[in-house]
């Protein structure tokens, strides 16, 4: 027995799950090789810029690699002994955040937030924070859940206070913490729980334990209600924890503040890395924990069936899922109102994008709760619907590091974060100007731009899964774009519109910058005009993924 | 039974005694002890001496900073206890299994028992394996488990000598001169 477990461990490590986390191990070698190159006097004339570069292009080189013969091709395995899952979905959105990371690794250097005695503190944390991301995405174990979220967490909270000496930096680097270990605990609370109740932390067998354990039928028995209600409650403390990091109401409250007080780099960072490895990792738990498409058989008792169990006539769990269903759509309509209602009356940049954020994750959850109503039936259909979650995140990227970037940009040449100050900046600053209106109007979702499309995704899963929820859904969504229109046009507006301040010096961005914002921009609008590659991606990542 | 709800009964009787606890004993105290407050009893205890000062003063940064490199190393610490038990029973199994390979005779037989004693410990019971293969495989395990440890340890000491080199681990890394209304003083920190 021990002969065979050792080589069957050698396997599973060396064979199967090292070659398949090549990126991973490239991210860690490069935080060491960043820290080590500043030992030796001889190495520390070396920018850190460069080793970041290297690390973050051969880590997106060793993706690629992974993804040589098509998203579709990818066989979903389970790596080092069931901890990950290696699958399409995990592969695209580590693709997405590691394509972040070289855009991000060149912003930042670009903005001189990453300075050349400086900048390797920045870049491990930014490096740190993005393998927590990618274990997030590949997790299939409640350990590695927890422990993707608080590996992306801790060097976010010190990213955020990462410019020293600003009290409003450090403000909202403690609010932050202290928020993200309140969640955390409660999250942690909610995962012992579900363990406990269920006897697993793997994944999918905690999916089979919920299908073995009829929750259909316990519910009408009295004695066991208690057993209810505790798997009621973890789940309600496993999806506080998500809603978190998704910036989700109504644990949204860290948001303007930390967005408002951290450099824009970072608030690109946060709000767009963190937010795709918390969607991925929240599919993930709703595709796996959730059983689906298991035909269980069994009949349900005939006497003192409750109504709940009545109205369920397929799936074991089918009133855990109605409930998660229930959670994540309110959740989904009340941070999508309460996001774009705040957002109408900021004055600084930074603070409306916050709100913006917050708005987003409410219409990126509105396709989740689309997929975990349409698994019951349609396996297809919820594939489809979390197709809907990439696409959009896909789009999202591009749109917030453009926006983040050129409000960046205008800090340096302006030094002001205030919209007012952005007045007449097509005059004076016009690429600048240009990327951030496309990426206000993609962010609004209006057509040729990629926003629409992920939208338009959204909104047809939500009409695809039908049912009470979903309509209120829809019209929360369509009512929140409409109202969301008023404050994206109206920064367009003092961009285009407005006369520039009398005292506007020279105020174009440095050549590079320029090219950089041009390049998160191109994409708004070519994958806007050509958008079926992005959603074919996007389909063949979630391809089976509720079986 | 450990039902959830008893659970939840037996947390709130815990915090009920808790809470008991600590005001049954201050209402207690308060009843019974004599009242005569004198000027030495309101003092800040300091062991005996006299005191100097208020107690409400600022503590360095510095204190904080070793503090933190303290903790960080100390976890680090806690992450090779688990491996050293490991570590022991493979190397302890290895040489166990070995020895019965070459043993022969009532000697052998007693290390047999020994590493069957060994092996259940650790949750597998082996009747197939021979000891030749056992004594590779403990082996191979441990080497590894050898390789896992350095590289563990290879980055810790990475991080180390960063924070060495940039001059973190240094006593004397103040700013106490440019804190207002120290300036009597401002010269001692950096005599030290």
């Amino acid at each position: 027995m021990l002969p065979t477990l050792v080589e069957q461990l050698a396997n599973d490590t060396a064979g199967l799950s090292l070659p398949r986390s090549a990126p991973e191990v490239t991210l860690v070698v490069t935080i060491v090789a960043l820290l080590l190159a500043r030992v030796p006097a001889a190495l520390r004339r070396i920018d850190p810029v460069w080793i970041a570069l290297t690390g973050a292009l051969v880590a997106l080189g060793c993706l690629l690699g992974e993804a040589r013969g098509g998203l579709a091709a990818i066989e979903p395995v389970e790596l080092f002994t069931g901890m990950l899952r290696h699958d399409a979905l995990g592969v695209f959105s580590r693709g997405l955040l590691l394509m972040f990371l070289v855009m991000m690794v060149v912003l930042s250097k670009l903005t001189g937030l990453a300075s050349r005695d400086d900048g390797q503190d920045f870049f491990v944390l930014l490096f740190g924070a993005t393998l927590g991301m990618c274990v997030m995405c590949r997790a299939n174990h409640l350990m590695t859940v927890v422990l993707g979220i608080e590996m992306a967490s801790v060097p976010s909270y010190v990213l955020v206070g990462i410019v020293k000496g600003r009290r409003r930096s450090g403000e909202a680097a403690l609010k932050y913490s202290v928020y993200g270990a309140a969640a955390a605990g409660v999250m942690l609370y909610g995962v012992s729980l579900l363990a406990g109740l269920l006897g697993s932390v793997h994944l999918p067998t905690l999916g089979l334990r919920l299908a073995e354990l009829q929750v259909a039928s316990l519910a009408g028995d009295p004695s066991q209600r208690g057993v209810i209600m505790a798997l009621a409650l973890a789940g309600v403390l496993v999806l506080v924890g998500m809603a978190f990091k998704l910036s989700a109401a109504p644990f949204h409250f860290w948001a303007p503040d930390v967005f408002a007080g951290a450099p824009a780099e970072v608030g690109a960072f946060l709000s767009v890395a963190s937010k795709t490895a918390a969607l991925v990792l929240l599919l993930r738990l709703v595709s796996l924990v959730l059983p689906h498409g298991v035909s269980v058989d069994a009949a349900l008792p005939g006497e003192g069936v409750s109504r709940l169990a009545a109205m369920s006539d397929a799936g074991p769990a089918a009133p855990a899922r109605a409930f998660v269903v229930g959670l994540i759509a309110t959740a989904a309509a009340v941070t999508c109102t309460l996001g774009n209602l705040a957002a109408l009356s900021q004055t600084n940049a930074k603070r409306l994008l916050a709100y913006s954020t917050i708005a987003h994750a409410g219409y990126l959850l509105m396709p989740i709760a689309a997929a975990i109503a349409l698994a019951e039936h349609d396996p297809a259909g919820a594939s489809g619907a979390a197709a809907a979650v990439m696409l959009y995140a896909a789009g999202y990227l591009f749109l917030n590091f453009t926006a983040f970037a050129a409000v960046a940009a205008i800090r340096n040449t302006r030094g002001a974060e205030t919209i007012e100050d952005y007045a007449g900046l097509i005059r004076t600053a016009p690429v600048t100007a240009v990327a951030f209106c496309l990426a206000m109007i993609g962010l609004l979702g209006l057509p040729p731009l990629v926003g629409f499309w992920g939208k338009l995704a959204a909104l047809r899963a939500l009409v695809d899964a039908g049912g009470p929820w979903m309509v209120m859904l829809l019209v929360v969504a369509v009512l929140n774009t409409a109202l969301s229109l008023v404050y994206y046009l109206r920064v367009v507006k003092t961009i285009c519109l407005d006369a520039p301040p009398e005292d506007a010096g020279v105020e174009r961005p440095e050549r590079p910058t320029r090219l950089l914002l041009a390049v998160g921009a191109a994409p708004i609008l070519l994958l806007g005009i050509a958008p079926e590659w992005l959603a074919r991606l996007a389909g063949e990542a979630c391809q089976g993924l509720f079986g | 039974m450990a039902t959830p709800s008893s659970i939840a009964a037996y947390l709130v009787l815990f915090a009920a005694a808790a809470v008991l606890f600590v005001l049954v004993n201050l209402t207690l105290g308060r009843l019974l002890r004599p009242k005569n407050p004198s000027v030495e009893k309101g003092e800040i205890y300091e062991c005996g001496e006299p005191v100097i000062g208020s107690s409400f003063v600022q503590f360095d940064i510095r204190f904080y900073v070793v503090a933190l490199l303290f903790i960080v190393f100390d976890v680090e610490v806690a992450f090779f206890f688990p491996w050293a038990v490991v570590f022991g029973k493979a190397t302890h199994l290895t040489a166990t299994a070995d020895a019965a390979v070459h043993a022969e005779g009532p000697a052998a037989e007693v290390l047999n028992q020994a590493l069957a004693a060994q092996l259940n410990e650790l949750g597998m019971s082996d009747a197939a394996a021979s000891a030749g293969d056992i004594a590779v495989a403990a082996q191979s395990l441990s080497w590894a488990l050898c390789a896992e440890i350095f590289v563990f340890f290879a980055v810790l000491m990475v991080g180390f000598a960063y924070v060495w080199s940039r001059g973190d681990l240094n006593w004397v890394r103040t700013t106490v001169n440019a804190a207002p209304g120290r300036q009597d003083n401002a010269a001692a920190p950096q005599a030290a």
